[in-house]
């Protein structure tokens, strides 16, 4: 008799118990403006990416689930294909690079976000980063590739601005002695293709013409700095990490690199105007640099596509972005964030200049990015080491182009 | 003398060999194990440290606070165990039925088996995904056991039955005539005799599940393990590269491999020298 009652006191709680834990579902069901799921790879490298999860939260309604995406760019990639080539409904929102929007932007994978990038929404971007999105993509953030200095070099060489091209060679050669290198590169294969575009910027060239003086001029000076001993060879092996330690031993005076960087400095308590820092950009010719940046996309697939669309308008609006760079320390893709004089994140000063002095393009990459980045790469190795000559590899680089860029070249794919 | 010249010499040769090979093996994993005790800021320094200046748990901090190790590890050892649990019975049984009996079905069935093994994971990714997604399996424990089980089971029927080829039938034989019936004569009578090969089967298993990366890296979502931590791992950016975490897991990964290896080294080699005897 004892049994039973235990075992129907037991059932009747466990029914209550059930029945509460129902209503309190329906309640939150009610409160809440629906679920979706975050792909993102912020998830995995920011470590309060909570903090802008309950940003986003509070600011819509949404009950949002994360889910951290691989960091490794093969993986990620391998990833992100399976998931939307299968129609994969289990992610809503997902966070994509340059490349992975090149290659995603022209398939039917990712929903079309007319409705999100209004023209009054669009105006507040760079017009290069609503151009990569064709469409699909909502910008979280932008890196810059930036001219990086080291206070101490700079002061040792009696310098007020390293800008000009006179300067700069000034520079390289009052501080390359005694183990010292006046500028440092990551050259490794598949890296050293930004510091070739960069150059062919500065030098006012075209990446797709390589008749161009200017475009042949700016990898002969990278040649330059290589036979002069302003740059060393050695760095062909070395990609941005080991391009930092170098930068950070003090053995590379200077370099061209992503302002992403920038807490990685901050946090070892090495940035600032003594020590190293982001200066305004050079002009060897023309000041113009890369802007990159990842972007918001929705699956097709999505079951729960207003809803995502819902966190959409949110991540692109002004307090969507201001949150972002806040919480992350970085410069959002919103132009106009920067003008709250409440915003700032560290280096935003120096990132100002560039934001309004310095003309911000996109990376050309072709669909097939990673075939055209190892030719670029392999080609100038070959030429900096002397195993290729000059018109050879002027040669080389045209054909390259008018391969992996038939439209820019006018070329239509011929050789 | 001179014999005996000739033996020392044989065996000096022979310690520098098994020097130079030990420093390949061992240099490496120094490198990676003082890479993940210093800080950021020090890790690719020229000339190379190969003391470090500082020493920090940094890495080790970052991995259990940020990246989340112990709920990975947690993952991997269930998975590990019971695919291992999984794994083991049916490959005994398989093993013993394509040993012990014969049949065009058996020969065809053993055949495709261990061609499985020959076709790469990629290939069958996309439509497996797909299959496994139907069936509500994708992101799921039971989704990658499954996966996991049928990733071993090629190999270990093939060690399995040629240690079972080296085992006389005559033994069954006797316990048959004693009245013992299949399951029997597997399970008193056959089993104990596949020790070495059991355990070399589970050690070489336990140890490809611990490096398995492709199929958690393409079935599982939220459901994480050890190998991909290490793809998850914090960095600035798309171009830096964390060394000190990589290393510190690394080094996590390792230390369970190197020390089942070293308490099971002799069952490992007498498994697979007994197993790979016969085709």
């Amino acid at each position: 008799m004892r049994k039973k009652l235990v075992s129907a006191m037991l059932g009747l709680s466990m029914a209550a118990g059930l029945l509460t834990g129902y209503g309190g579902q329906q309640v939150l069901a009610a409160e809440s403006a629906g679920k979706i799921t975050l792909f993102c790879d912020d998830a995995a490298t920011q470590e309060n990416f909570q903090e802008y999860v309950d940003a986003a939260e509070e600011a819509t309604g949404l009950e949002i689930e994360v889910i951290a995406m691989p960091t490794n760019t093969d993986d990620r990639t391998a990833k992100v294909m399976t998931v939307l080539s299968s129609g994969d409904d289990s992610v809503d929102v997902i966070s994509i690079d340059q490349e992975m929007l090149l290659s995603l932007g022209g398939t039917d994978y990712l929903e079309p976000l007319d409705d999100v990038l209004t023209d009054e929404v669009k105006a507040a971007y760079p017009e290069s980063f609503i151009e990569m999105s064709k469409g699909k993509g909502v910008p979280m953030f932008m890196e810059i590739f930036c001219f990086w200095l080291n206070g101490k070099y700079v002061k040792e060489a009696g310098m007020d601005s390293v800008k000009t091209k006179d300067e700069f060679v000034k520079y390289l050669e009052t501080v390359s002695k005694d183990g010292v290198y006046g500028y440092g590169g990551g050259w490794e294969q598949t890296y050293v293709w930004n510091d070739v575009g960069e150059f062919v910027n500065l030098f006012d060239g075209d990446l797709f013409d390589w008749s161009n003086e200017n475009t042949q001029a700016a990898v002969k000076f990278m040649k330059e700095m290589v036979d002069k001993k302003y740059t060393p060879i050695s760095q062909l092996a070395d990609q941005y990490t080991e391009l930092n330690q170098r930068i950070m031993d003090g053995t590379s005076a200077s370099m061209l690199n992503y302002s992403s960087f920038m807490p990685t400095y901050d946090a070892a308590g090495r940035y600032g105007e003594e020590d190293i820092y982001i200066a305004p950009m050079l002009n060897l010719g023309k000041e113009e640099t890369y802007a990159n940046g990842w972007q918001y996309v929705l699956n097709a697939a999505s079951q729960n596509k207003d809803e995502a669309k819902i966190f959409l308008n949110w991540a692109a609006s002004l307090e969507g972005q201001e949150a972002y760079g806040r919480i992350f320390s970085r410069l959002p893709a919103r132009t106009d964030v920067v003008d709250d004089p409440d915003f700032t994140v560290p280096g935003l000063e120096q990132l100002k200049s560039y934001l309004t002095d310095t003309t911000l393009v996109p990376r050309p990459l072709p669909v097939n990015s990673m075939e055209y980045i190892n030719e670029v790469g392999s080609l100038f190795q070959k030429y900096v080491s002397d195993e290729l000559g000059f018109e050879d590899y002027i040669e080389k680089m045209q054909n390259c182009m008018n391969t992996y860029f038939p439209e820019e070249t006018g070329n239509g794919g011929q050789d | 003398m001179n014999r005996k010249r000739r033996k020392t010499a044989v065996a000096a040769a022979q310690w520098v060999m098994t020097g130079i090979v030990a420093a390949t093996i061992l240099v490496p994993l120094y490198w990676i194990f003082i890479s993940s005790i210093k800080p950021s800021t020090e890790l690719l320094t020229n000339p190379i440290q190969w003391i470090p200046k500082h020493v920090t748990l940094d890495s080790y901090r970052t991995l259990i606070n940020t990246v989340g190790i112990l709920p990975q590890i947690g993952n991997t050892l269930l998975i590990t165990a019971m695919t291992l649990l999984v794994s083991t019975v049916i490959c005994i049984m398989a093993a013993y039925a394509f040993e012990r009996y014969q049949g065009k079905g058996l020969t065809i069935a053993y055949g495709m088996i261990v061609f499985s093994a020959l076709i790469p994971g990629i290939v069958t990714a996309r439509p497996l995904y797909d299959y496994l997604r139907k069936l509500g399996l994708v992101d799921t424990y039971g989704g990658l056991i499954l996966l996991y089980t049928s990733a071993l089971i090629p190999f270990s029927i093939l060690i399995l039955r040629n240690y079972l080829g080296g085992i006389p039938v005559a033994i069954e034989e006797a316990a048959e005539i004693d009245g013992a019936g299949h399951f029997q004569k597997l399970l008193y009578v056959t089993l104990p005799l596949m020790r070495p090969a059991v355990a070399t089967v589970c050690i070489i298993n336990f140890i490809t599940c611990l490096n398995e990366f492709f199929i958690p890296l393409f079935f599982s979502q939220k459901i994480k393990v050890l190998t991909i931590g290490i793809s998850t791992l914090p960095r600035a950016n798309a171009y830096d590269v964390p060394w000190d975490l990589l290393s510190a897991m690394g080094c996590v990964i390792l230390v369970p491999i190197i020390i089942f290896v070293m308490i099971f080294e002799e069952n490992i080699m007498d498994g697979i020298m007994a197993g790979g005897v016969k085709a």
